[in-house]
C-alpha cells in the first residue's frame, strides 16, 4: 500500500509542477498555455543530451534546460499569444496546442521516437521507507513539488510581480490603468514558466525518461489537477496534483487500470458540477 | 522503421478497413484499365519494375526508408547475379505519406500510364488494404509487409504475399520459450493499444495450449510512464514470469518492476519489444532477469543465408543502418521470394507463381535475410517459420543487430 502511495505522490508531483506552469501564465496573461507539458517533455530530451550523452553535472543540466525553456517561452508568447492578446476569443488554446505539436514534432525529428535515458538526479536506488519502496529521486521529486508550491504561493502573494499578476488576472483593464505593463509582464511570465518547464525536464525525466508521448499524458492530467485545485491557486494545483496522482495509482492497483481514467473524469465532472471554481479557486463576483 | 510500427499498423484497425472500403469505391468508380491487361505488354520485356507507394515522409518515414533500402539491396543483389530470368530489376517507390487514399491514387495512375511488373502494397496495413483491391483486379503480383489477416487472405487477395509473420508464429514461439524455461504461471502486462491487444489475445490461447496458466493480465495506457500499480496487482497472483507487451515500453515496465520489488521475477518481452535498443535506457539492475523476443536476423548470431548479402549491399549503398536488419530484410525477402518463384517457374504468370509459393519453393536461387525456411500457404499469405524468433537480453544494437557473444 505504501509503495503505491509513493507512486501516486510521484505522479502527483509531476502533475503539480506542470500545473504550476499553467498557473503562472494564467495569472499574468489570462491565457491557458497548453504547451507547458510539451516543454517539460522537451526538457527531458535536453536532459538526456546534456546529462547522459555529454555527462554534465545535473545542476548545470538543469540551468541549461531552464535557459532553453525560457527562450521557448518567450518565442511562444511573441508568436502564439501576443497577436491574440485582448481579443477574448481564447485563440491561444489553439495556438499553444500548435506550439506543443511543433515541440513534439521537433523532438521526434531530432531524437526519434525511441525512449532515451535521463541520468539520475541524485540516485535511482530504491529504498525502504514506512514499509514501502520508493526511489531516492522519487522522494526528491515529491519534495521539489512541495517547495515549489510554497515558493510560488509566496511569490504570488508577497512580491510585486506576483501581485501585479494577480491584478492582471482579476481585471486586465484596471491593471493597465494602474500602470502595469501587461505586455512586459506576459513576456516575463512566459519566460519564467518556460524556464520552469525546461528546468523540470531533468527532474521529471528521472521518472519518465525521455519520450515524446509524455507530453500528451501529462497535459490532460495536469489540467484535471488544476481544475480540481482551482485556477490561479498554487496550493490548489498541488492538492489537485496529489489527489489526481493518488486516485490514478490507487484505482489502478485496486480496481484495475481500465478504471483509472474513468475515476479521474468522474472526479473532474463532480468538481465542475459542485464547485466549478475548484477547491482553492475563487468564485468571480459580478458587479452590477 | 522498427518492428513496432509494422506490427502496430498491421493489426487491421478500423481505419484500415475504412481505407480499404474507400479504395474499393475509388477502384469501382472506374479508374484504370481492366484485368485483361494482366501479364501482357511491358511485363514480358524490359526490366522487372517493382513499383509501390510508401510513406517516405510522415509518421512511417523511418520504416519506409528502411524498407526502400531493403528493396534496393535486393535489386542490387539480384542484378549482380544476372537479374530475374535475365531481366534487370528496378525499384520505383513513390511517397504517399502513408495516406491510403494517396496510395490508391498513385497506383491507379501508374498502372494506367506505365504498368509495373510487381506492386509493393505500401508500408502500413492501411495502405495495403487500400491498394490491394485494385492490384488484385489488375491481376498484378503484389508484395506487402502488412500482417493484417485480411491483406494476407488468399481468398481475397490471391496474388499478395507478406513477409510479416503470422501472429501465432510469435505467440507459439513465446509459449515454447516460457515452457522451456520451466515457468508455469504467467502474468501479462500490456499496453492498451491495438497491437498489444492482438498479441495478448493470442497469448491467452497459446499459453494454456502449451500448459501455462495466465494468472493475471493487466493493461496500461499507451502513454503511461509508470506501471507500478499494475505490477503490484500481478505480483499478488505470484506469477513465475511476467510477459511484457507494448511498443517500446519495456524500460518503463522494468523501472516500475524495481520500484515495486519484483526484481527477482523474470520478465520476458513479446514481439512488440523487437528491435529496440534498451541498453542505454535501463540500468543493470533493471535489465537483469529480462529477455525480449526478437527476429533471429536482428542478432549478430542469426539470420538466413541472405543476411551477409544484404549487409554488403547496404554497405555498398552507404546506407546507415538505423533499424533492425530484420526490417530491411522484410523488403529484401519479399523481392527474393518473387525472384525465386519466377526463376523456379520460368514464368511471370501470377497464377503459376502463387501456386508455386503456396506449394513451397524448391529452387531458391536467392537467399533470404530473416529465414530460409519461410512458408506461405493456401490458407495464409503471411510468413510462417519456426526459426524466425529468438530471445535476447538487453544488449546494445550495432548495425541493426543485437550484439550477442
Amino acid at each position: 500500500m505504501t509503495t503505491i502511495i509513493f507512486g501516486g505522490l510521484i505522479l502527483g508531483a509531476i502533475y503539480t509542477m506542470v500545473a504550476h506552469g499553467y498557473n503562472m501564465v494564467l495569472l499574468a496573461t489570462g491565457s491557458f498555455n497548453f504547451s507547458q507539458a510539451a516543454l517539460v517533455m522537451f526538457g527531458t530530451f535536453l536532459a538526456s543530451m546534456f546529462g547522459t550523452d555529454s555527462g554534465l553535472n545535473p545542476v548545470v543540466v538543469i540551468i541549461l534546460c531552464g535557459l532553453v525553456g525560457a527562450v521557448i517561452g518567450v518565442v511562444t508568447e511573441l508568436v502564439a499569444i501576443r497577436p491574440l492578446a485582448g481579443r477574448g476569443s481564447h485563440g491561444e488554446l489553439v495556438t499553444t496546442i500548435g506550439v506543443s505539436t511543433i515541440l513534439i514534432g521537433g523532438v521526434t525529428l531530432i531524437w526519434g521516437e525511441s525512449v532515451r535515458p535521463v541520468a539520475p538526479l541524485v540516485s535511482d536506488q530504491t529504498i525502504e521507507l514506512a514499509n514501502g519502496l520508493v526511489t531516492i529521486d522519487g522522494l526528491i521529486l515529491i519534495a521539489i513539488a512541495g517547495v515549489l508550491t510554497v515558493l510560488l504561493w509566496a511569490w504570488a502573494n508577497f512580491s510585486m510581480g506576483g501581485l501585479a499578476s494577480v491584478a492582471v488576472s482579476s481585471d486586465r483593464a484596471a491593471a493597465i490603468l494602474r500602470g502595469i505593463n501587461v505586455n512586459r509582464l506576459s513576456l516575463a511570465m512566459f519566460a519564467a514558466a518556460g524556464a520552469l518547464g525546461g528546468a523540470l525536464g531533468p527532474i521529471v525525466g528521472t521518472q519518465t525518461l525521455a519520450i515524446f508521448t509524455v507530453a500528451t499524458a501529462i497535459t490532460v492530467k495536469s489540467f484535471v489537477a488544476l481544475t480540481l485545485g482551482g485556477f490561479n491557486s498554487f496550493p490548489g494545483a498541488w492538492v489537485g496534483g496529489v489527489v489526481v496522482g493518488l486516485i490514478e495509482a490507487l484505482t489502478t492497483r485496486y480496481l484495475g487500470a481500465q478504471y483509472a481514467l474513468l475515476a479521474l473524469f468522474v472526479l473532474f465532472l463532480g468538481i465542475l458540477l459542485l464547485r466549478p471554481q475548484g477547491i482553492f479557486g475563487q468564485r468571480p463576483e459580478r458587479i452590477v | 522503421m522498427r518492428f513496432k510500427k509494422g506490427s502496430r499498423l498491421s493489426m487491421g484497425s478500423r481505419a484500415s478497413i475504412l481505407a480499404a472500403a474507400m479504395s474499393m469505391t475509388v477502384a469501382l468508380a472506374g479508374c484504370s484499365s481492366g484485368a485483361d491487361a494482366s501479364s501482357e505488354g511491358k511485363q514480358d520485356a524490359g526490366p522487372v519494375v517493382v513499383y509501390g507507394p510508401a510513406g517516405l515522409s510522415g509518421n512511417l518515414a523511418t520504416s519506409s526508408k528502411a524498407l526502400a533500402a531493403g528493396f534496393e539491396a535486393a535489386a542490387a543483389t539480384i542484378n549482380a547475379k544476372g537479374g530475374i530470368l535475365g531481366r534487370e530489376v528496378k525499384i520505383e517507390l513513390e511517397n504517399d505519406q502513408s495516406e491510403p487514399t494517396q496510395a490508391v491514387s498513385l497506383v491507379t495512375r501508374r498502372i494506367a500510364e506505365d504498368r509495373p511488373t510487381v506492386v509493393f502494397a505500401g508500408t502500413s496495413s492501411a495502405e495495403s488494404l487500400a491498394v490491394l483491391p485494385l492490384v488484385t483486379r489488375e491481376k498484378l503480383f503484389s508484395l506487402a509487409v502488412a500482417a493484417s489477416p485480411v491483406a494476407t487472405d488468399p481468398k481475397t487477395f490471391p496474388y499478395n504475399f507478406s513477409t510479416s509473420p503470422v501472429i501465432t508464429t510469435s505467440s507459439d514461439a513465446l509459449a515454447r520459450r516460457l515452457v522451456e524455461r520451466g515457468f508455469k504461471k504467467v502474468g501479462i502486462v500490456y499496453s492498451d493499444d491495438v497491437s498489444s491487444q492482438a498479441f495478448v489475445g493470442e497469448f491467452k490461447k497459446a499459453f494454456p495450449a502449451a500448459g501455462l496458466e495466465v494468472v493475471a493480465a493487466e493493461s496500461y495506457a499507451p502513454d503511461t510512464v509508470d506501471v507500478s500499480s499494475q505490477l503490484q496487482r500481478i505480483d499478488s497472483k505470484a506469477p513465475d514470469v511476467v510477459v511484457v507487451s507494448g511498443i517500446g515500453k519495456a524500460p518503463y515496465v522494468l523501472k516500475s518492476r524495481i520500484k515495486v520489488g519484483m526484481g527477482n521475477v523474470p520478465f520476458v518481452g513479446d514481439p512488440t519489444q523487437n528491435g529496440y535498443d534498451y541498453s542505454k535506457a535501463v540500468t543493470g539492475e533493471e535489465a537483469a532477469n529480462y529477455e525480449g523476443q526478437a527476429f533471429t536476423s536482428a542478432t549478430t548470431t542469426g539470420g538466413g543465408s541472405g543476411k551477409a548479402e544484404i549487409l554488403k549491399a547496404l554497405a555498398d549503398h552507404q546506407v546507415k543502418i538505423e533499424s533492425p536488419v530484420s526490417l530491411y530484410g522484410q523488403a529484401y525477402d519479399l523481392l527474393m521470394l518473387y525472384a525465386n518463384a519466377v526463376e523456379q517457374e520460368h514464368s511471370f504468370d501470377v497464377d503459376k507463381l502463387k501456386t508455386a509459393i503456396e506449394a513451397g519453393l524448391v529452387d531458391k536461387k536467392f537467399g533470404m535475410v530473416n529465414t530460409d525456411n519461410g512458408r506461405w500457404t493456401a490458407a495464409s499469405h503471411s510468413l510462417s517459420a519456426d526459426d524466425l524468433f529468438t530471445f535476447v537480453p538487453i544488449v546494445p544494437m550495432v548495425d541493426g543487430q543485437f550484439k550477442l557473444s
